[in-house]
């Protein structure tokens, strides 16, 4: 009777697909997570109720970006994130466009960082492997620290997708306004820039306050950062 | 996977019609036809509603919902009607009672107008402390009614329909949201059809946005 042997069929391959997403599900071999120790960061854009310097617990950050052949691995075990199904909405046209197709990099350097994937596709790459992308805070202290090269001071660099790149409450030219639009924004109190002089910052905050969780950025990659301890999200 | 469901209901429909076939020559008469038309057309509406989302879709972002009744939902389960949808939290004491307030009068408009199934969605970016019963008695004490949609979700659940939706958000220090003011109008397929950014709303277009969206004569 051909409608049982394709449920049996069917019952064959999710059986499979289970164990085989159970297995992927690992931190990649190859990439290292060392320890950020807690410790404080000046946000550059501080509200009252911050009092200036923000707590950061420890995390592990990854000791590189992600690379386009890890990247690759990914959307081979998940066709529906591969350039040619992305739907609109996850990304834009710009989506790895920097490989030669679907599933080949062509030219692209397989250990090189993966660029050119949008916030969406960073994520899900980042749940997939049983990590997550830093806060933004946690980049700041990152790059306090020494522990990730900016853009700004090192060429070749990239920025990294941060998990809340879209929380930012500025509008304007936010160095010295009064504060955010009362209109566009429910927020508290005044959201000054606590130094003015640290140019890297300011590119870093001017560009998540530009994104769009759809872009793919030849500069933007993906850095995963673990929690120490797991974690219970609440 | 639509191909996989597309593919199940021509097998369906192939099995179907050699019983159909068979019966005929059996002479079981004009109730086996009733009854094979029947699971025919059931198969056709089923294979209409799983059409494929349009690639702007918000309701491809990956993300499990629970309803203030405790029931447990993706946003495509809205699909079907348009959708006026608001992110919001329950301890916001400054606009987002004003968006509810904003997103009642919309729906008032649309009842005054005519029958109108448009869906009234709001998605809390508070999960720890907006339980299930506090949904429940802010939807009491709000009067809304079984057209509204409260849901709450994981934090990683909320930060992917907002970017989607390019709403803009942090949690400080205090517990409280800073957040973009926005009300969305979806279509029928979850894509944006419009949205207010800023306060006070535009309720007369919020209202024309959802007229255009649930046009289609009859449901």
């Amino acid at each position: 009777m051909r409608l049982g042997r394709s449920l049996r069929a069917v019952c064959a391959i999710l059986v499979v697909a289970c164990t085989a997403l159970t297995v992927e599900a690992q931190p990649r071999a190859g990439l290292a997570f060392g320890r950020v120790p807690a410790g404080s960061v000046r946000p550059l854009f501080d509200a009252p109720e911050d009092g200036g310097q923000t707590a950061v617990a420890a995390f592990l950050l990854a000791t590189r970006p992600v690379s386009n052949a890890e990247f690759l691995q990914f959307v081979r075990a998940n066709p529906s994130w591969q350039r040619s199904r992305i739907p609109a909405i996850a990304s834009d046209a710009q989506y790895l466009r920097h490989w030669q197709d679907d599933l080949a990099l062509g030219s692209a350097d397989p250990n090189a960082p993966v660029v050119n994937v949008s916030w969406f596709a960073a994520s899900a790459y980042a749940e997939w492997v049983g990590a997550r992308l830093p806060l933004a805070i946690e980049w700041e202290r990152a790059v306090a620290l020494g522990r990730v090269r900016d853009p700004g001071t090192r060429t070749g660099a990239i920025w990294a997708w941060v998990d809340d790149f879209n929380g930012a409450i500025t509008s304007g030219e936010s160095r010295a306004d009064a504060g955010p639009d009362e209109g566009l924004f429910c927020a508290a109190g005044v959201l000054r820039a606590s130094n003015t002089t640290d140019y890297g910052a300011f590119m870093r905050y001017a560009m998540r306050g530009a994104l769009k969780g759809r872009y793919a950025l030849a500069t933007l990659g993906v850095w995963l950062v673990r929690d120490v301890a797991p974690t219970t999200v609440p | 996977m639509r191909n996989d469901i597309t593919h199940a209901m021509n097998r369906i429909m192939s099995h179907t019609m050699q019983f159909v076939h068979t019966a005929a020559y059996r002479c079981r008469g004009a109730l086996v036809v009733c009854a094979a038309a029947t699971v025919m057309f059931a198969a056709t509406t089923l294979a209409q509603s799983a059409a494929p989302l349009p690639s702007t879709s918000v309701y491809a972002i990956a993300g499990t919902w629970t309803e203030r009744s405790g029931a447990t939902q993706t946003l495509a389960s809205l699909r079907g009607e348009p959708v006026v949808l608001a992110l919001v939290y329950l301890s916001c004491s400054m606009t987002c009672p004003l968006l509810t307030s904003d997103m009642l009068a919309v729906q008032a408009s649309l009842r005054a107008a005519g029958p109108s199934n448009a869906r009234f969605v709001m998605i809390t970016f508070d999960p720890s402390r907006d339980s299930l019963p506090a949904l429940q008695a802010h939807a009491s004490s709000r009067g809304l009614d079984a057209q509204w949609s409260l849901l709450r979700g994981s934090p990683a659940d909320v930060r992917r329909i907002a970017v989607a939706l390019g709403i803009s958000y942090r949690r400080l220090p205090s517990g409280d949201f800073d957040h973009s003011n926005v009300i969305t109008v979806l279509d029928r397929d979850g894509v944006v059809v419009h949205q207010e950014i800023r306060m006070p709303m535009n309720r007369e277009r919020l209202t024309a946005a959802v007229k255009t969206a649930g046009g289609r004569g009859g449901r």
